[in-house]
């Protein structure tokens, strides 16, 4: 059998990996407790629309994204104010713009098909020496603002009227929070890929809400598993070459299963 | 005693639509006011008006003498708002999260909870009896057990007014009888000024210490007074409201009544 660990590329897939395992759950656990859990589908939309114009004009395409997440997350925090009640509907909007921005960016770049699909479907081969250093970056980024932020962002999940009135700046962590998403989903889209991130954000939370029994626990359990998944993900596309971000969502699917049969048994 | 809270002419609109107009009203410390008034008529609104939530169309309130939008030290009001609206009831925080999150504000930014705070929680737990329950999650107690949670996290901001927002909405009857022992503690142990939103207009006769009544667009004041008659509290209601009919029917305003 090879040894999975004698290739650079692995090496660098396993420390991308690692990072990304760590910060998609911890944002998709605030997320999935928001309702919100579209968002990662809807920003990694977006973020295909910058890794074609990163193409397009030249800049790399993880630095795409990420510009045009960010400024997409503001549109959708305005259209979650506008339509309150109906918060979703910013969601729906922000990905459909998204997606015709990326059609139409893509159909005019230069990007070759296959480094298209490497964002699409993600790509452990691709990871650079430069993305694991920027995923290294972006992910201790967004550790540090959610322990700095970690009381508020609990507060407003649980009761955003409630958090306002005690004099929490609301608006202020909701932006903040916005733009952590957002760099979540840049950074993870390259190893999962752009359709499969919100995956990664939204199952580990969602087997983790079945057993955790405080919100501690939640963000706990939800890395464990998403840490699990990602590992087990990358080894089984190595060894039977499969799509990493598909083995990676198909183990934290399982994971998933088995936290709901732990529920059912209790 | 001084004036606690203060509104001045206060009105409110959605949209196009009055919700009341020209609202006067002075409470001053230590009262435990009952807010009552059918549905629609803006008790809720006025709440969140009071508490700062809500800006009024027109008129100011005053919050110890200071506009409520001004207030800087916020921890001085506590709210408990309509359960139903606000909670997530499948959301997987314990009890003792929940209640510690009323330190939040208080807190600022930066700044994590320190043992002082969590001794601070274990004593509001305690006042409102639920100790020995910090550990469950929220969505696992009963609507009265959450609502003395609530209470709870209101209080450990050390506040010097409480609002609730119909706090016994969904509860049974032994529920609700805790929570206005708890509350009446509260306004006269602890000296917390409240104000009570409440649809259960003959349950809290004998609990509060005045009631204001919200209908027509209008506030009217002292309806546990003599002055008060029942044709204006049918007005108010639009029907007339048997009083003979409530299992809580107090005596005292049955016959002024």
């Amino acid at each position: 059998m090879l040894n999975i660990f004698t290739y650079d590329f692995m090496i660098r897939a396993f420390l991308a990996g690692g990072f990304i395992s760590i910060i998609a759950p911890l944002v998709g656990s605030f997320l999935v407790l928001r309702r919100l859990s579209q968002m990662g589908d809807t920003l990694s939309h977006v973020a295909l629309a910058g890794v074609a114009a990163g193409f397009l004009i030249g800049i790399n395409p993880t630095i795409g994204s990420i510009i045009f997440v960010i400024l997409s997350s503001f549109g959708i925090e305005r259209l979650r104010k506008s339509y309150f009640r109906y918060s979703e509907i910013s969601i729906a909007v922000v990905m459909s713009a998204g997606m015709a921005i990326a059609v139409i960016l893509l159909s005019l770049s230069s990007g070759s098909p296959a480094n298209i699909m490497n964002y699409l479907f993600g790509s452990i081969i691709s990871i650079n020496n430069t993305d694991v250093l920027l995923s290294l970056l972006l992910s201790i980024a967004v550790i540090t603002v959610i322990y700095i932020f970690y009381k508020e962002l609990l507060y407003i999940t649980f009761d955003e009227e409630a958090a306002l009135i005690s004099g929490i700046p609301v608006n202020l962590v909701n932006i903040i929070f916005t733009m952590i998403v957002a760099i979540t989903v840049a950074v993870s889209m390259r190893i999962v890929g752009a359709l499969l991130v919100s995956a990664l954000m939204v199952i580990p939370a969602a087997a983790s809400l079945k057993i955790a029994k405080n919100f501690r626990q939640t963000i706990f359990y939800a890395i464990l598993f998403s840490f699990i998944s990602v590992f087990a993900g990358i080894i089984l596309s190595f060894y039977l070459n499969l799509s990493p971000g598909g083995s990676i969502v198909i183990v934290s699917l399982i994971i998933m299963g088995l936290a709901s049969i732990k529920k059912a048994g209790n | 005693m001084g004036k606690i809270v203060e509104l001045k002419d206060v009105s409110f609109s959605y949209d196009d639509k009055k919700v009341f107009n020209n609202i006067n009203l002075t409470i001053d410390d230590g009262e435990f006011v009952g807010l009552i008034g059918p549905n629609g008529s803006g008790k809720s609104t006025l709440v969140k008006i009071m508490i700062g939530d809500l800006t009024p169309s027109s008129g100011e309130v005053l919050i110890n003498g200071i506009n409520v939008k001004d207030v800087k030290n916020r921890s001085i009001i506590g709210y408990v708002p309509q359960k139903s609206y606000s909670f997530n009831a499948s959301f997987p925080a314990s009890v003792k999260e929940v209640v510690s999150m009323g330190l939040y504000g208080k807190l600022g930014l930066f700044k994590k909870l320190s043992k002082d705070d969590w001794e601070i929680v274990n004593n509001a737990l305690k006042t409102v009896d639920m100790i020995d329950y910090k550990d469950r999650l929220i969505g696992n107690l009963s609507g009265g057990q959450q609502q003395r949670v609530f209470i709870a996290r209101a209080l450990v901001s050390n506040p010097k007014i409480l609002f609730l927002d119909e706090p016994t909405t969904g509860i049974d009857a032994k529920s609700e009888d805790t929570l206005y022992k708890i509350l009446d503690t509260l306004n006269k142990e602890n000296k917390i000024t409240i104000i009570m939103v409440t649809h259960d207009v003959w349950a809290i006769t004998d609990k509060v210490s005045r009631i204001v009544c919200m209908g027509n667009g209008r506030l009217y004041d002292r309806c546990d007074t003599l002055d008060f008659s029942k044709k204006e509290l049918a007005e108010i209601y639009g029907y007339p409201v048997k009083l003979d009919m409530h299992h809580h029917q107090n005596e005292n305003i049955n016959n002024r009544l």
